[in-house]
């Protein structure tokens, strides 16, 4: 062999399959530590945790901060494929929970809830992050969005996202929920696909007919529908479509926290979750796929449907051709609170970087029934007035007119706000 | 990396019998190609240009016999069918191009392919391919809602590979000949699996055609079939499915040259203007090669018949006019011949056009 010859510091040796030929390939990117970390102040030893306005990490004693090494990367964040390894891997979840962790500062034994990914000592206030052995490299959390908004702008978010709506209970804004937030970051996937997608239907389009009245003996026009078959083709590509990773937080509020701004991505570094709480997935990459994959094909279903450019389809069929699917995982900041309220219990989320304040709402079903009669009354009452008058003479007529138009519209604004309770209480 | 060392070849006089084998060095004033022959065919048309006779002379080639020899597997008699078939599709064909005529001049003919060993030392670097799969999906919607299809996909995953090589390779396969490459679009590739050790007697009857790339002409071309092989086996070490962008930096040493000589028969016939033109036929498939000229004489003579067929044709047409002037419904008669006539007149255009235009698409 030449023996001036070296491979570059940057590669590694590989087992060859055949002698006299040797292999180096490029060095593995350095793997998380599996080692839990434990935050301490290099320069008073108290514990120190992230904090959201010096956007490091910060020790409350001394001052110390310290800007966590992550890169700013945005909608750039790395995206994997649906290899059938990683699929085979993700099946498995997340592993085995470590349930019991060792601290370091004070030499405790504690127990850690399953998915969590962080852990404050109960006995020095120490706090870890213990991100465990996954599957597979791909299925680590690699990049996540820090905390925007303060713990202490959590208060009057609440406070004001509590004041609105006049159908809530009027001591709903004095109660105590305000002190009981937790940021949490919560594990979400984010998909991205290229749809083509064939569709094939029976599509009505209006037409004006002139006919000819034999009653009236006069020509008159009217609407018809010409039905042909048609068929078309719809690109859609989406992008970025979140379904929350956790089975723990309801994922209609977690919908409604919706948009996350991506493009304050950062790759994933401990520094972000000191003294915070963080969820691993449950909802595993398969499984979340298919609620992304059941999404997508609807928003194709509608692209489709617009394409026909009629509202009148029949007999409608499609074929969605995925492409270019791929997937990440990210950590999402979240503020989580649940509070009692005459025996029952409501989920409230802030979402960590706009704001938005999303939850249930006790609702005073009093007012809404005081509401829908307010609504319903105007059509009723014209209806009673008129009914006699139609008798009398056959002035009622218009009254009657009007009271029928009055109770319609009354039963569509009594039926949206019963909706709107509903839904204010729902999960 | 500099040029490895190459065995020098040696000059053969005349009368000496190289390798073995009851033949003599002679050559081909018209072509200038070389052979070993039997002194009987001294004097003989050129069995690969039929232009000049074979005279004997020196010549220059490598004194160690030939290491491997792939036997005929076919004997001219059982070409017959074959070789009849190969003239017959020519509709027009030179009164040359005929099987009886090839097979009796069909020679047999050895040629050869350098057999280069070596060891190969060095560096190599490349991308390395390694599939792996991803699973998509087709989604369809009808009247029973929505039904899922999983589709799964191959791809290559390109990542960087290198290392250093000490490797020996046998028998990589070098030109000899500058005509190879069109030898074997003719002829089609031989199987080297076939071949036997050389034994001086396979060679009796046959003509040797001597190497015309010696190995110091050759070695360009060896150097990246050597390559070749080792970016094969970098691959494999590599164990990737695929390989790209390849490099090498190497030295080549203990380079040991030898002769593979190949069957075919050579065979020649004469076109319109007396040119001779080769047909070819691998000794080991049976495979025919070489340009299949028409006759473009033929096709005048044969528009010429054509052309005075419907020349009497048209004068009958005539006579039937004159015919029609006394006894009125022979004009149809004639009308019809006159058509007639005109069709069979046009009808000359194919026998003359036919030889240039099949023509085109043989190529020397």
């Amino acid at each position: 062999m030449t023996t001036s010859w070296q491979p570059s510091p940057d590669f590694v040796p590989l087992e060859s399959a055949l002698p006299g030929i040797t292999v180096y390939a490029p060095r593995p990117k350095t793997v998380q530590a599996d080692a839990p970390q434990t935050f301490e102040c290099p320069q008073c030893g108290a514990t120190t945790k992230f904090d959201v306005a010096a956007g490091g990490v910060a020790c409350e004693h001394c001052g110390y901060t310290a800007t966590p090494k992550a890169q700013a990367v945005g909608l750039q964040a790395g995206v994997m494929e649906f290899t059938l390894e990683t699929l085979n891997k993700a099946e498995m979840g997340w592993g085995v929970a470590r349930k019991e962790m060792h601290c370091n500062a004070c030499g405790a034994d504690m127990t850690i809830a399953e998915n969590a990914l962080t852990a404050t000592c109960p006995f020095c206030a120490s706090n870890r992050v213990n991100v465990r052995e996954a599957p597979a490299d791909q299925l680590r959390p690699r990049f996540l969005i820090p905390f925007k908004i303060q713990p202490q702008a959590t208060r009057e978010l609440a406070k004001k996202w509590l004041g609105e709506g006049w159908y809530h209970p009027s001591e709903l804004g004095a109660s105590a929920i305000v002190d009981r937030f937790t940021g949490v970051y919560l594990p979400f996937w984010t998909f991205n696909a290229d749809i083509t997608s064939d569709w094939k239907a029976e599509v009505g389009h209006e037409e004006q007919e002139s006919y000819y009245d034999d009653e009236d003996k006069s020509w008159k026009t009217r609407t018809v529908i010409r039905w042909n078959w048609e068929s078309g083709r719809v690109r859609l590509d989406i992008d970025n479509l979140l379904v929350c990773g956790s089975t723990r937080v309801s994922r209609v509020l977690a919908g409604r926290l919706e948009p996350f701004n991506l493009n304050d991505l950062v790759s994933y570094a401990p520094d972000f979750l000191a003294g915070w709480q963080a969820q691993t997935y449950d909802l595993t990459l398969p499984k979340a796929w298919e609620l992304g994959k059941a999404d997508m094909r609807e928003r194709a279903k509608s692209a489709c449907y617009s394409d026909t450019g009629s509202s009148h389809v029949r007999n409608f069929s499609m074929t969605s051709d995925f492409a270019e699917e791929t997937w990440r995982y990210v950590l999402l900041p979240v503020y989580l609170a649940a509070y009692n309220f005459e025996g029952k219990v409501y989920q409230v989320m802030v979402n960590g970087q706009t704001g938005e304040v999303v939850g249930q709402k006790p609702v005073a079903w009093w007012k809404i029934w005081l509401a829908v009669a307010a609504m319903l009354s105007p059509g009723l009452c014209l209806g009673l007035i008129s009914l006699p008058l139609l008798l009398a003479g056959g002035i009622g007529l218009v009254p009657l007119v009007f009271a029928a138009v009055f109770f319609v519209l009354g039963m569509v604004g009594a039926f949206t706000l019963y909706r709107k309770a509903v839904d204010s209480e729902a999960l | 990396m500099d040029t490895p060392n190459l065995p020098s070849s040696q000059i053969f006089e005349a009368a000496d019998s190289p390798w073995g084998a009851s033949v003599q060095p002679a050559g081909c004033p018209a072509c200038k190609r070389v052979y070993l022959i039997e002194a009987t065919r001294l004097g003989q048309a050129c069995p690969q240009c039929a232009r000049g006779k074979l005279e004997a002379q020196p010549a220059i080639l490598r004194p160690e016999a030939p290491e491997l020899l792939a036997p005929f597997r076919y004997n001219l008699n059982s070409m017959r069918p074959n070789l009849e078939k190969f003239t017959s599709e020519v509709w027009l064909r030179p009164a040359d191009l005929e099987a009886a005529t090839l097979l009796q001049r069909a020679t047999p003919l050895y040629w050869p392919m350098w057999l280069v060993d070596g060891d190969v030392t060095g560096h190599w670097q490349a991308e390395a391919g390694f599939d792996y799969q991803v699973k998509s999906s087709q989604e369809s919607y009808g009247s029973d809602g929505w039904s899922s299809r999983d589709v799964v996909e191959t791809r290559v995953r390109w990542e960087p590979r290198l290392g250093q090589i000490q490797r020996h390779y046998d028998n990589v396969i070098t030109p000899a000949l500058t005509e190879q490459k069109q030898l074997l679009k003719l002829t089609g590739q031989y199987q080297r699996e076939q071949a036997k050790t050389y034994q001086p007697e396979q060679v009796k009857g046959a003509v040797l055609r001597i190497p015309d790339l010696p190995p110091q002409n050759a070695w360009p071309l060896a150097q990246p079939q050597l390559d070749e092989a080792a970016e094969a086996e970098c691959q494999e070490a590599a164990r990737a499915q695929h390989i790209r962008n390849f490099t090498i930096r190497a030295d080549y040493q203990s380079l040991h040259w030898t002769q593979l000589l190949l069957p075919l028969y050579v065979t020649w016939y004469t076109d319109d203007d007396g040119k001779p033109r080769m047909v070819y036929i691998n000794g080991q498939s049976g495979v025919i090669g070489g340009p299949r000229i028409a006759s473009q004489k033929k096709g005048w003579q044969m528009a010429g018949v054509v052309l005075t067929v419907a020349a009497v044709l048209f004068l009958l047409t005539l006579c039937l006019g004159a015919i029609g002037l006394a006894f009125p419904p022979a004009w149809a008669l004639a009308i019809l011949l006159g058509v007639v006539s005109l069709l069979v007149a046009c009808g000359a255009i194919i026998p003359a056009a036919w030889p240039a235009q099949w023509n085109r698409t043989q190529g020397e």
